[in-house]
């Protein structure tokens, strides 16, 4: 416990233009920040690698390597609730990854498949992954505990706010509108 | 893409692959290529060395899956070995671990080989 009361809340966002370079960008920003709220090592590349399956599914399969689409990515570190929350934005068409179900590595394996492991990869390496389709935006939400404090079961629409920086429009002072059904 | 290769001397017919860097998706599609071009030489016993591998993403995982299966299909063979601290904790918890031939040292990996 003495290692997470040093934990410091950090909310930062960064948008990133979809080349594949940008990867790396990204992945940088994850891992600097997390490393700015003293997030232990042995987490960091962790939630950096999800981030990055994520971000590589929108910018290889969606964008298209297009550098004229952008996408966000934001890190949030909770201290008060120990959590570690990364949401990935993207802009267009919905992403069909809602079905995105945890592959059976050894028969996919087996018989040389080799889609689906980008999403196995972020639900294995992530406590909980979300995905939500909110006014033309993708919004792919994952989330690490910092300790072993056990999930409570909450809408995840809920808490779309919370990942927003304060100063940006729909920030995190806002609350959702249950009128649309979102929460942007 | 050149590979950082050796043939080790107990046994001629094994390929050793040290692999450097961020296995992320552009380096693995490079990675991929110049194994199946290793394959195309003729080599069918290759071990690759994770030890300096930085990162290792899904895109990594693929090549190994595809590698692997190509050699099976030619009657080759496919091994790991030197997973750094990083690499390590990835395939313990994406559950890897079973998946593939992993050696902690080049001697026991090379034995390893037919």
């Amino acid at each position: 416990m003495d290692e997470l009361s040093n934990i410091k809340r950090v909310i930062k966002s960064i948008e990133l233009r979809g080349s594949g370079d940008s990867l790396i960008e990204g992945r940088h920003f994850v891992e600097e920040n997390l490393r700015k709220a003293c997030i232990s090592e042995e987490i960091i590349p962790l939630v950096v690698t999800a981030t990055d399956e994520a971000c590589a599914n929108v910018v290889r399969h969606f964008y298209k390597n297009d550098p004229e689409k952008k996408y966000v990515i934001t890190v949030k570190v909770d201290p008060v609730k120990n959590k570690i929350i990364v949401v990935v934005e993207s802009y267009g068409e919905e992403i069909n990854i809602k079905s995105g179900k945890r592959i059976d590595l050894a028969k996919h394996f087996e018989e040389g498949k080799e889609s689906g492991l980008g999403i196995y990869f972020m639900h294995t390496l992530m406590d909980e992954i979300s995905y939500h389709y909110i006014q033309k935006m993708n919004v792919v939400r994952l989330i690490k505990y910092i300790d072993e404090m056990i999930p409570v079961e909450e809408d995840p629409s809920l808490h779309y706010d919370e990942f927003k920086a304060p100063d940006t429009p729909g920030g995190s002072d806002r609350k959702p509108d249950p009128k649309d059904g979102s929460s942007s | 893409m050149d590979l950082d290769t050796k043939i080790p001397e107990s046994k001629k017919d094994v390929t050793i692959v040290n692999l450097k860097g961020r296995l992320d998706v552009h380096y693995s599609t490079e990675l991929e290529n110049a194994l199946n071009a290793l394959i195309d030489q003729g080599k069918k016993k290759i071990l690759l060395s994770l030890a300096d591998v930085e990162y290792l993403s899904s895109s990594g995982l693929r090549v190994f899956i595809a590698i692997s299966r190509r050699l099976k299909e030619v009657g080759g063979e496919f091994k790991l070995m030197k997973l750094n601290e990083t690499t390590k904790k990835i395939f313990k918890i994406v559950e890897l671990i079973d998946m593939f031939d992993i050696f902690e040292t080049e001697e026991d990996a090379v034995k390893s080989f037919s």
